[in-house]
């Protein structure tokens, strides 16, 4: 995902929502009688928007060529740099935490907050861990008991009206 | 002055109150410690509870809330990066660096110092002086607005790590995001796509906690936890110098200035002053480049400008009655139910009460420092609590807080986008502070352009002639010559070597 | 394990530091729990919500407030005040609009959810609610200009607004109440104003402070204390008879403008609650309306406590709706 071009995608992306902002705008009226109107400011922002993208792509383009004219020289230390950057990362932890927070979120109006909470702490602590710490019991325990607190903390004694799911 | 305020604080020397005072930074700690829960969410859970109480234990009550909301955000984001409230985005940068290199101690005990220090010379400010500065905020319109907002703006200069074009992007994508929902002033909803929830935009705190809290859990998966805690707990210098206390004055000085003034300027709030000051501190520093690497200056001028703000955002809610932010705008409801008119008179009429909320400041500033210090090393023993465990927990709590924002699952979504977003700027290496800063700043930019084109009917000669918009734009362009001047001679003088 | 300690001692300290408030709070939450029955007539059996669509501390948030405190004792039950400040309050009206017609979730608003509709920012209006009632209305609808203003009366404001188009400064919050006001004050005297966006309530008074702008249309409530320290003085209010709280304030129908505008609060439930629960709601509004304690409490907000049933209150909002139509902001 980050390779040396990182910057010439991110700032192609941008670029890309720029435009889209800027075509968006058109369909803005206004609905006071103003010198700007509320598509003023998206505008500039949306050009600024472009014209930094399009510096971030030149800068990365120039940073390329440099570093191929000194790569030949410093050979050896960027591969161990790059053996450093890339030691031991996973990326399926990061994708299996971002199914349990939004499964966390889709779920949380029908089941409420009490038991979604449980099952979703448990499951993060168990993503979060290699083998060496996972403490399921503990896990099991700590999960159901920060959920009731929580819950009942807020809930009951603040009137935060967090969803209370099937057992509301 | 010296008589009403012992009058102040006889009123306030109950046990009862001060029970109350104690209760209310004891809970103000515990909300701004927890990342995603706020000053301003504590005061108004409790605001309710203060109505069946007479005016000065209620407002004891609140004024501690405050005072500890504010400050407990210190906790979370020296010893974790996450900042607790938007009040302490700044202490992240130099305070968890500190805490890495087993400075934790040392860190607490400069933002305690100065949390206090700063709490106080505020609260000074506000008593003595508090009339004639509030009509400093009667200058400021929407012409003065623009200016300073272009001048705060301009800092994401200072705040951009490495790139600066990286940082400006940031700053623009933080403006373009807060224009999501109505417009201001026509309410006209933008980039909604016809979706209604999106119609009230993104909650400052959602974008923050998501931004900092949920990317760093991504972060933390993506390497796996390792039982090995990377800082010895047991080995950690707490010990501070009165000398390299003295070293920060002007430091102190200049963020705690900065810290009122920002505070005094409705709408601007707490959430930037710590950013403003700790940028000013890094420009008017001989080692820049020693910011963001663990250095105290950076803890100080964080800590004492958004301690310092308080008293600054009670300065036109006491003298004028008019709120500086969300916090205050709560305390001036608590105030007129219970039958005292904020205005210009409050303090005439109802001077008994006025200085009660001075005595109960100041005598809540003193337990906040002596709690700190209290649990200084009870904090730094969270550190010893496995990530894997703490991190999850401190999510639900985001969640809890990011739906208490409005009490709707939308906010919930919110917090889980800018949490990815910030994993992706991250992982592109696009810092995350400028896009909170113009995401705040942002939407005054626009109002205020628009009303003060509204103002003048059209004329945009105002903004350049008005002298306090005049002085603002001319201190930008000239410290951004400045810093263009120096990065250009740098570079040369790289060239020749 | 130390995480569980931790967390225990927050827990214990959280609820230490509620118990403490709450025995110090006694005297609000007094709360008879006395109403037995199991059928839908024995509503409410759980806390209710009323949902705020403005900002913890404004007059819509106290006025609701103080309603809610005696609707407890009326009710039997606890109310929780959620406050949903955004988008012009349009997101709180929907969060109602959306919610389970049970009797558990209820609107407390003013005119403005007429006037989103009028504006096309929103598809609903008061008619897609329930109505439960008004049990407050605000008729100290004033215009207000500093003290060293030249205007004197609204005499003085029309003839130099004639004189002068456009160069009288008013300020508002484009959208709202106020600006309807104006609209109408533009329309009965034949003037034109330079209208000005400022802000809410408070930055008004900021900007009249300041001397930014000439006029502030606001509650009188809102700045009696600027008036009783002679910073600021009301030309009028645009009600039917001046208020018992502020006898020197002549109305605009004195003056020669026919022009009256209340600013109302009303009780919505979504629509299809059960009849007799909105029945039950409507009743317990009644009577606290009639306590002299309530009375008295809005009084000193200078708001005037007034009830009105479903039917009045659809009648009264039905014929704003026309009016402000006829005005047509955009």
């Amino acid at each position: 995902m980050v390779g040396k071009y990182s910057d010439v995608f991110s700032g192609l992306f941008l670029l890309l929502i720029s435009v889209g902002m800027f075509t968006a705008t058109f369909s803005f009226k206004a609905l006071t009688v103003s010198k700007v109107g509320p598509d003023f400011m998206p505008k500039i922002i949306a050009c600024l928007i472009a014209l930094v993208s399009i510096a971030i792509i030149v800068s990365a383009f120039n940073k390329l060529k440099e570093k191929k004219s000194l790569e030949i020289q410093t050979v050896e230390e960027e591969t161990s740099v790059t053996v450093e950057e890339s030691e031991e990362k996973t990326y399926l932890p990061v994708i299996l935490s971002l199914a349990l927070m939004v499964g966390y979120l889709i779920l949380m109006p029908y089941v409420g907050f009490l038991i979604m909470t449980a099952v979703y702490l448990f499951f993060q602590m168990y993503v979060l861990s290699d083998k060496s710490n996972k403490r399921l019991v503990l896990f099991i325990v700590v999960s159901i008991v920060s959920s009731a607190v929580t819950y009942f903390i807020f809930r009951s004694i603040f009137y935060v009206m967090l969803p209370s799911g099937i057992l509301g | 002055m010296i008589e009403m305020l012992l009058a102040g604080f006889t009123s306030v020397m109950t046990i009862k109150i001060i029970l109350l005072i104690v209760m209310g930074v004891a809970l103000g700690l515990v909300f701004g410690s927890i990342p995603g829960l706020t000053a301003t969410m504590a005061i108004a859970i409790c605001l309710p509870i203060t109505y069946g109480m007479d005016p000065i234990a209620g407002m004891s009550l609140l004024m501690g809330l405050y005072i500890g909301g504010v400050s407990g955000g210190l906790i979370p984001a020296i010893l974790l990066k996450l900042p607790g409230t938007p009040s302490s985005i700044a202490t992240t940068f130099d305070g968890y660096p500190m805490a890495q290199k087993g400075e934790a101690g040392k860190a607490f005990s400069f933002a305690i110092v100065s949390s206090f220090l700063g709490g106080l010379l505020s609260i000074i400010v506000l008593i003595m002086i508090a009339p004639p500065l509030g009509k400093i905020a009667l200058q400021f319109g929407p012409f003065e607005y623009f200016a300073i907002v272009i001048f705060s703006l301009t800092l994401i200069a200072s705040l951009s790590g490495d790139s600066l074009p990286k940082g400006v992007m940031a700053g623009l994508i933080g403006i373009g995001f807060a224009m999501v929902g109505s417009a201001p002033i026509d309410a006209f909803p933008r980039f909604t796509f016809g979706f209604s929830s999106l119609d009230a935009g993104f909650d400052l705190l959602p974008v923050l906690i998501g931004l900092f809290a949920i990317s760093e859990i991504l972060l933390v998966a993506e390497k796996k936890y390792k039982n090995k805690l990377k800082v010895d707990i047991k080995n950690i210098s707490y010990k501070v110098t009165i000398k390299e206390y003295l070293d920060q004055k002007w430091n102190f000085l200049r963020s705690s200035v900065i810290g009122v003034g920002i505070g005094i300027l409705p709408g601007i709030g707490g959430g930037t002053a710590n950013l403003i000051a700790y940028a000013a501190a890094k420009n008017a520093s001989k080692t820049p480049e020693k910011y963001g690497e663990g250095i105290p200056n950076g803890v100080v001028a964080s800590e004492s400008s958004n301690n310092a703000a308080i008293g600054g955002a009670l300065v036109p809610l006491v003298s004028l009655g008019i709120p500086g932010d969300t916090v205050t705008a709560m305390l001036l409801g608590g105030l007129i139910l219970h039958g005292l008119q904020p205005g210009p008179l409050l303090m005439q009429n109802h001077g008994d009460v006025v200085f009660g909320i001075f005595a109960a400041l100041l005598i809540a500033n003193i337990f906040m420092a002596l709690f700190l210090f209290i649990g200084m090393k009870g904090f730094i023993r969270l550190l010893s609590i496995p990530q894997n465990i703490l991190l999850p927990i401190i999510i639900t709590l985001c969640v809890v807080g990011a739906y208490g924002v409005n009490s709707r699952l939308f906010d919930v979504g919110a917090l889980l986008f800018f949490g990815v977003l910030g994993y992706f700027m991250v992982k592109f290496k696009y810092p995350l502070t400028p896009l909170v800063l113009g995401f705040i700043l942002g939407p005054l930019l626009e109002t205020n352009l628009r009303r003060g084109l509204m103002l003048s009917q059209g004329d945009f000669m105002p903004f350049l002639t008005e002298p306090i918009a005049a002085f603002f734009l001319l201190v930008t362009v000239a410290s951004l010559g400045l810093k263009f001047y120096s990065g250009w001679k740098k570079k040369r003088r790289l060239k020749v070597y | 394990m130390k995480k569980m300690i931790k967390k225990v001692l927050f827990g214990a300290l959280l609820v230490g530091a509620v118990a403490v408030m709450g025995a110090c709070s006694e005297t609000v939450e007094g709360t008879e729990k006395d109403s037995g029955g199991k059928d839908s007539s024995s509503y409410p059996t759980k806390p209710i919500e009323i949902v705020v669509p403005a900002g913890a501390g404004g007059d819509t948030d106290l006025n609701t407030r103080t309603m809610a405190k005696y609707l407890e004792k009326e009710l039997g039950t606890t109310m929780i005040i959620t406050n949903v400040n955004a988008a012009g309050g349009t997101t709180g009206t929907k969060k109602v609009l959306d919610s389970k017609p049970d009797g558990y979730t209820v609107l407390s608003y003013h005119n403005s959810t007429l006037i989103s509709k009028i504006l096309g920012l929103v598809d609903y209006t008061y008619s897609d609610f329930d109505v439960a009632g008004m049990g407050v209305m605000d008729k100290g609808n004033a215009f207000v200009v500093n003290n060293k203003s030249e205007f004197k009366s609204l005499d003085d404001l029309i003839a130099f607004a004639k004189e002068n188009p456009e160069k009288v400064t008013v300020a508002t919050e484009v959208g709202s109440f106020t600006h309807l006001q104006l609209l109408a004050f533009e329309a009965a005297t034949g003037t034109k104003f330079n209208i000005v966006d400022v802000g809410g309530a408070s930055d008004k008074i900021t900007a009249l402070l300041g001397g930014r702008i000439d006029i502030i249309p606001t509650q009188l409530g809102l700045v009696n204390s600027y008036v009783e320290s002679g910073d600021f003085r009301a030309l009028g209010i645009m009600s039917d008879e001046r208020l018992k709280a502020a006898p020197d304030v002549p109305t605009f129908k004195e003056q020669g403008v026919d022009l009256v505008m209340d600013k109302f609060f009303f009780w919505g439930f979504p629509k299809g609650t059960p009849e007799e629960i909105v029945d039950t709601f409507t009743k317990a509004l009644e009577k606290v309306v009639a306590n002299e304690e309530y009375q008295k409490e809005m009084e000193g907000f200078m708001v005037e406590p007034v009830y009105l049933n479903p039917a009045e209150a659809n009648e009264l909002m039905e014929k704003e709706d026309k009016f402000y139509t006829e005005l047509n902001p955009q």
